[in-house]
């Protein structure tokens, strides 16, 4: 049963909602003092709630001396989490089929209630699924650690997860002359599953009537775990049979839905990770395939993660699109997004990420302080998502950017990320004092 | 003493007056001048062929950052300034020099830089202005880098090392030894004996073995300052040739050895053959224009590396199995504490004093540095009485032991081991149970952390920061030991001596009593190596 303030705090994210729509119309409707007074009340009403109903985040502030009403800069300098929150359970627990063990870990890390029998899961996907028939829709990321980070959402931020990045998103989706009807979807991914980068395809699933995925077949997290933790090559394809099909398999077979929809007449909408894309467009160039038909979208999301031995940079990647495919640059997507975060942060067309009017960013130093705003700044982001009320959102993530807050000629006000991601730096092991990077003790 | 001219050899004053005229090794305005030596030759910074450093200069005392900033100015140097064109005839002036000529040169520069003396002072003021170690652990440092160059202190180490059949090292170092061995002619032996057209006129000539210079490359890490003089040392107490990259973490020290050395030399022409063949420099890690060319398998015998898994993992590439290759792995250090040092307050406040010690090894970023304590407890049991785990008695024990030992020795974490101590208590570590030590958030000056369950050791910062894991008896640690942990320290010490065997035979390197970390001995291994001997070249003759 959701208190007062979390209702409070869902009614403030439809109005945030409805700010970020006004927002991205650019219509001259959107007043962004308003907004921000809303986001402000929004966040202050989440760090009570979160205060009050998750334990770790309750301990946070107690140490920290921070109480219900402090103020917005205090919050980000002293309680900010990190996403490996959402992976401090241990692995051991799973191997051991704990499963009352990560249930009582994601009690700690949550306000929602964890349903009693989903102690009693025999393994993960069985957990997941009891939480969902309980009413907690579980995420989870494989990171670039190779640990599952798992991000549970009840009901009221499972909506939100779903609502926010259509309100803004879908005047993007307008601009380019985009006739759902006439397209097809193309999911470099799986049908479902919880897996966090395949979220998107399968949202953007329920607006067209045909989708193609690459693996017809829901990603199951047991699977996925015995990838990550294979320790030979053989394990590694033991995991793997738990596909129908191999990767060669699907990406023929995916060719071929591309090359009969094409010959129909058919536009794309086609979804994947950037180093999928990349590999798509090389197969379609080997197989001499038909470009995809005019009117056709690439979006692309996850970013390049462990495969950023192969990261071209974007203009490379757009001039191989639209070589292979024959999709404009200008009808390539690209969106920042995290299996923790509501709100994805869209790439308009003259290379800014824009931070939707619901996010609050900061930008961190090494110290995880926060940088003071500026009209230009470089550092480690953050946000506060005042939209997820059932795991703390206020989150410093592990990539270094840069913010700018200078108007941008696309016409879309207010904060953006400026130039390419990357991972921040100062993670390195030091001198003979390092450590293997593998090693837990 | 120092400042006084020593048999005939320049004087510590006399080099600062120097170093002063030429404007080297001093502060001058945000820039220090910083000359580095190439096979023997003093090179000073100069035009554009330079190559700059930044750090961040430290409040000594809160030991944080004070806002400022230094550069330091060194000479870009190209690998042909470091090869030999005739390596073989640099081997051979290298072993024709005396054991004794090289303990002589090294001890004149070992006076040169006490840290008493004026080159060894203006060092310390220079080094401390942007080092995060406590003037206790800098000044011990900094002494150990002129005490380990003392004559009497190499023969010892050298005399040990390469000791074989009863015979001191420096024998092999000097000469021919005859091996008194029982002699094998081999498969070939009877057939030799019975091809002889005569009688053979007396017994075969003995075999005899000597210890040969190398010529060595020494990539060094910048953990602490006496890592790369102490590297450095090595390369000269086999009397061998080579280069030494400094760390740009370290680099002062390094320098001022090279200024040592070189000013030493003219006093003690009988060993100038190693200074010739010795270059201590500085260029950034991975510059393939000095690295690609340097590590040439036609000019080196061994290649050294210490440090990060980057730093090793390019430098063997480099070397690429045609150098033979000593690497100083990264490995960390633990604890076993049984449960006897939880008998009663007195017996805890002592092991966790003693516990300390190990923790605050080069502020932890030694790899014999202790960063995990296994506390050996019942689930709830003993202690619970004394309101709290045991695992928490023995933190809190070790928090006021890291106390007392910041206020003699006082750290800070760096802004970025700030900043991943905080990624740890709002992320990976979130469930855990947190001692500080100053302080949470930007006031930490150490902390100590009751961890729930497997710790990432990959985001340790390194900074007096202690993981505790409570195990129900201490071998249940047993399978958490692999050659990744070097050093562990064991407490009491009946407990070491009954666990001595199965530690060992996990890959760790020392087992030594809690607290003392940080033992060494003339001729003791690293890392499981009897280094010296991997770096001279056993030949028999």
């Amino acid at each position: 049963m959701a208190t007062a303030v979390e209702r409070e705090i869902h009614e403030l994210g439809g109005k945030l909602r409805a700010a970020a729509n006004a927002w991205a119309a650019g219509d001259g409707v959107f007043d962004e003092d308003d907004v921000t007074r809303l986001r402000h009340r929004a966040i202050a009403l989440c760090h009570a709630h979160y205060r009050a109903a998750i334990p770790a985040y309750r301990r946070l502030c107690d140490e920290a001396s921070v109480a219900d009403d402090a103020p917005l800069a205090v919050l980000a300098e002293r309680c900010v989490v990190t996403d490996d929150l959402f992976k401090s359970y241990d692995t051991a627990w799973v191997g051991a089929r704990d499963f009352a063990a990560l249930s009582e870990w994601l009690r700690d890390v949550c306000s929602e209630p964890v349903p009693a029998d989903a102690g009693a899961a025999h393994d993960v996907d069985d957990w997941l699924e009891r939480l969902e028939r309980g009413g907690l829709h579980v995420l989870y990321s494989s990171g670039t650690s190779g640990k599952l980070s798992f991000v549970p959402r009840g009901e009221a931020s499972w909506d939100a997860y779903r609502a926010n990045g259509p309100s803004y998103l879908m005047h993007q989706i307008q601009r380019l002359g985009v006739d759902l009807s006439a397209m097809d979807c193309a999911v470099l991914g799986f049908r479902g599953g919880r897996m966090g980068i395949q979220r998107a395809g399968v949202e953007l699933a329920r607006y067209i009537a045909h989708v193609h995925y690459l693996y017809d077949s829901e990603i199951r997290a047991e699977m996925l775990r015995a990838l990550l933790t294979a320790r030979s090559a053989a394990a590694a394809d033991a995991a793997r049979a738990g596909l129908a099909v191999g990767q060669d398999e699907a990406y023929d077979n995916f060719l071929g839905a591309l090359r009969r929809g094409t010959k129909c007449g058919r536009a794309f909408w086609l979804f994947g990770a950037p180093h999928q894309v990349k590999q798509l467009c090389a197969l379609m160039q080997e197989a001499g395939a038909p470009a995809l038909r005019e009117g056709s979208v690439v979006t692309l999301g996850g970013g390049w993660k462990s495969f950023e031995g192969q990261r071209v940079d974007r203009p490379a990647l757009c001039a191989l699109i639209e070589a292979a495919l024959g999709v404009p640059a200008a009808r390539v997507l690209e969106a920042y997004a995290m299996v923790e975060l509501n709100t994805p942060l869209m790439r308009c067309g003259d290379g800014r990420y824009h931070v939707p009017p619901i996010l609050e960013p900061y930008l961190f130093d090494e110290a995880l302080l926060p940088l003071a705003p500026g009209a230009d700044v470089t550092g480690t982001f953050g946000f506060m998502d005042p939209t997820a009320t059932s795991y703390p959102s206020f989150l410093v993530t592990g990539d270094e950017v840069r913010l700018t807050r200078e108007r941008c000629p696309c016409g879309l006000v207010g904060p953006a990320l400026l130039g390419e991601v990357r991972r921040a730096p100062g993670h390195e092991v030091r001198g003979c004092g390092g450590i293997l990077a593998t090693v837990r003790a | 003493m120092s400042g006084t001219r020593t048999r005939g050899s320049v004087s510590a004053l006399a080099l600062c007056e120097h170093l002063d005229t030429a404007g080297l090794l001093r502060a001058d305005g945000d820039a220090i001048r910083v000359p580095v030596l190439a096979r023997g030759r003093l090179v000073v910074p100069e035009g554009d062929a330079v190559l700059e450093i930044r750090e961040a200069t430290i409040d000594r005392a809160t030991m944080r950052p004070d806002g400022g900033a230094r550069r330091l100015v060194l000479p870009r140097v190209a690998a042909a300034d470091l090869l030999y064109e005739d390596p073989g005839t640099v081997r051979a002036r290298l072993a024709a020099v005396p054991f004794a000529a090289l303990c002589d040169w090294l001890d004149a520069a070992a006076e040169l830089l006490e840290p008493d003396g004026p080159l060894g002072a203006r060092v310390r003021t220079l080094v401390a202005a942007a080092s995060d170690l406590a003037d206790p652990l800098l000044d011990a440092g900094l002494r150990l880098n002129a005490t380990m160059m003392r004559a009497f202190a190499v023969r010892e180490v050298v005399d040990r090392e390469l000791a074989a059949g009863g015979v001191p090292g420096s024998r092999f170092l000097d000469e021919w030894v005859e091996v008194d061995a029982p002699v094998w002619d081999g498969p070939t032996g009877a057939l030799r004996a019975a091809l002889a057209s005569a009688p053979a006129p007396g017994a075969a000539p003995s075999p005899h073995v000597r210890a040969l210079p190398t010529l060595q490359i020494h990539v060094t890490a910048g953990n602490a300052p006496v890592v790369a003089p102490a590297s450095a040392l090595r390369l000269l107490a086999t009397r061998s040739g080579g280069v030494v990259k400094l760390p740009s973490a370290s680099i002062l020290p390094g320098a001022a050895l090279a200024v040592a050395l070189h000013a030493a030399a003219d006093a003690h022409p009988a060993a100038r053959a190693v200074l010739d063949a010795l270059s201590l420099v500085y260029w950034k890690g991975g510059d393939a224009a000095v690295e690609e060319p340097l590590f040439d398998p036609a000019v080196f015998d061994r290649v050294v590396v210490w440090g990060a898994p980057d730093a090793v993992e390019r430098v063997s590439a480099l070397a690429a199995g045609a150098i033979r290759t000593l690497t100083f792995n990264p490995r960390y250090g633990v604890s076993l504490i049984g449960r006897e040092a939880l008998a009663d307050d007195a017996a805890l406040d002592a092991a966790a004093r003693l516990a300390a010690a190990d923790v605050l090894v080069w502020n932890q970023r030694a790899c014999i540095a202790s960063l995990v304590h296994y506390v050996e407890a019942d689930a709830g049991g003993q202690g619970t009485a004394a309101g709290g785990d045991a695992a928490d008695r023995w933190a809190a024990a070790l928090r006021e032991a890291l106390a007392a030992a910041d206020r003699l020795a006082p750290s800070a974490p760096s802004l970025a081991a700030l900043g991943q101590i905080q990624r740890m208590r709002r992320g990976s570590l979130v469930g855990a149970r947190w001692h500080w030590v100053g302080g949470p958030g930007r006031d930490a000056r150490a902390a100590v952390v009751v961890a729930p369950g497997p710790f990432d050791l990959s985001s340790h910062p390194l900074s007096r920061v202690v993981i505790v894991r409570r195990v129900a008896r201490l071998d249940d640690a047993l399978a958490l030991l692999h050659r990744g942990v070097s050093t562990v320290g064991v407490h009491p010490e009946p407990r070491r001596l009954a666990l001595r065997d199965p530690v060992a035979a996990r890959g760790v390197s020392n087992i030594v009593p809690l607290g003392h970390a940080e033992r060494a001995f003339a001729g003791m291994p690293h890392d499981g190596m009897r280094v010296l001997s991997d770096l001279v070249e056993w030949t028999t003759g």
